[in-house]
This record gives C-alpha cells, structure tokens and sequence, in this order.
C-alpha cells in the first residue's frame, strides 16, 4: 500500500519495530491515532501480550464479526458516530477488566493517493483505567 | 397463559402408578398433578419452560422500554430501575434513543420477535457507561484524515 502524503509524524509508517507475523494474512490495515501511539505500545505490558495480540488479530482479520474471546458492543448515539461515510460505527472492544478499545472499519476505504481501495481499521481510543 | 394444555389432573401417586403416562402427558401437552397437601402441580419439559421464561423477559422489557419512552417523551428522567442509566445520556443522546426504541418497536410488531429491542438497549447501556471524552468526540467530528494515523503493529512480548 502507497502511504499517503507525509505529516510531521510520519503518517501510517510503522511506528516501532515490525511485531512478529500473525499466522494469518491480515485483511485490514490497522491504524492507531498518533495521539494514543505511546499507549498502544504499552498495550502489551498492561494488559498481556497474548490479549494485545488477540485484539490486533481479530481487527486485523475481521473486526466485523464478534471476537472469539473479548466481548464487543456497538455503540450508540453520538459516541458511535462513523468517521465517515463508508466507515462503521464505533465498536467497544473489552481487553481487558477494565481496559477498553474503541475502533472504527471501512472495508472499502479510498482515500489514499493510488485511489485504489483498501481496508482499513483506525483505533480511536484506548482506555485501559476504569471508567 | 397456561403451560399445560391438558385437562387431566394425576395425583401424586399416579408418579408411582402411571409414571410412564405421566412424563409423556407433560411431553407433549403439560401435566398437572396435586399433591397429597391440595398443592397443584405443573410438570413441563425444559424446552417449554425455558420459551415461557424467554416471553416473560420479553414481556418484561417491553413494558419496562414503553414506560422510559413515555418519561423521555415528556422531558423528565426515567424511573424504571432497570433502564435508570438512561439518564446519565445527554438530552441528545436521549433524542436519538427514543426514536431507536421507536423503529425497534415497529420492527417487533412487524416481525413478532423482540431481540433487536433487546440489543439495541443492551448497546445503549454499554455506551451510557462510557464518559463524554471530549477528545475522542473531537476526533468523530474532525473525520478521517489519514495524516492523523499512523501503523498500529501487531503488538510483542516486551520480554522477548
């Protein structure tokens, strides 16, 4: 996939070393905003590598269906609100006890510079205290 | 609405007597049977009463969906225990959940089947126990912007 034109953060570059390859071909480009980059990569210490793992293969795989293990609600009203059209509405991912995921899809997302479609997932929060 | 659909009525030592009888009579239509004390009886199959218990829920949450609509109609909180989150919405959110409750009651009506009411207060409630965080509202309204995002590799073990 082509990344898009380049921010100051380096948008949709990797952001720390590759991770070990799932045993699966990942379906969805899972992405993480920059502002929640720090805790994404703390993920693994708070709430177990094998959970963080769990979670990155289920969204990378088909995050729209129900997990085989962490419960997932959609949520309503104006905290489900779809980015943008094309996209889904927020789905709340429980890791953990207390920690929490909410992501957006878009299968067919469009938007890059080739303008050819890919699949894309984006992580809009993390909150992994209890609320 | 009754479980057993049968007339008869064994006494308790028809179960010693007719036991066979008996359990076939509660397979297929319910059985009653009074104790030796006058104490009416009802012998069901599990399948049966689980559906009955199903319904009761059913039952349950409608009346308990149709009374919160009524309270948000009118402007004021809700005051049925078990939809009491309904008031931590903002007037809003409540908007949008009333008319949601509204087309998840016609969809009932129309299709005789509940369950989608059922989720729907179930995501409902998960989402009234989320804070307001105002950035992440921020970051609904402000859309997509590639630019934004970056990668979010799969995650390893930090001891390796």
């Amino acid at each position: 996939m082509s990344p898009p034109a380049t921010g100051a953060h380096h948008p949709w570059m990797p952001a720390r070393r590759p991770g070990c390859r799932p045993s699966f071909t990942p379906h969805y480009f899972v992405l993480v905003h920059h502002r929640l980059d720090a805790i994404w990569g703390s993920l693994p210490q708070r709430v177990g590598t094998e959970s963080a793992q769990q979670f990155w293969d289920h969204v990378a795989l088909d995050p729209g269906r129900p997990p085989r293990v962490n419960p997932t609600t959609m949520l309503r009203g104006k905290r489900g609100t779809p980015l943008a059209p094309g996209f889904s509405r927020t789905i709340h991912y429980e890791i953990s006890g207390a920690g929490r995921i909410d992501f957006q899809f878009n299968p067919y997302w469009s938007g890059g510079v080739s303008g050819d479609a890919h699949a894309i997932v984006v992580i809009l929060r993390i909150d992994l205290g209890s609320h | 609405m009754s479980l057993v659909t049968s007339d008869r009525i064994y006494r308790a030592s028809d179960l010693n007597r007719r036991g066979r009888e008996v359990l076939d009579t509660a397979r297929t239509s319910g059985a009653r049977i009074v104790d030796t004390d006058g104490t009416s009886m009802v012998m069901v199959s599990e399948r049966v009463l689980d559906r009955a218990a199903g319904r009761l829920d059913v039952a349950v949450m409608l009346v308990a969906a149709m009374r919160a609509w009524r309270e948000l109609e009118a402007g004021g909180d809700v005051t049925v225990d078990t939809l009491r989150w309904i008031n931590r919405l903002d007037a809003e959110d409540r908007a949008t959940l009333a008319r949601e409750v509204v087309a998840a009651f016609d969809e009932a009506g129309r299709t005789a089947n509940a369950l989608p009411l059922g989720v729907l207060l179930d995501q409902w409630e998960t989402t009234a126990s989320l804070p307001y965080d105002q950035e992440y509202l921020a970051r609904l309204d402000d859309g997509f912007d590639p630019a934004s995002y970056v990668e979010a590799e799969r995650p390893t073990d930090p001891n390796t």
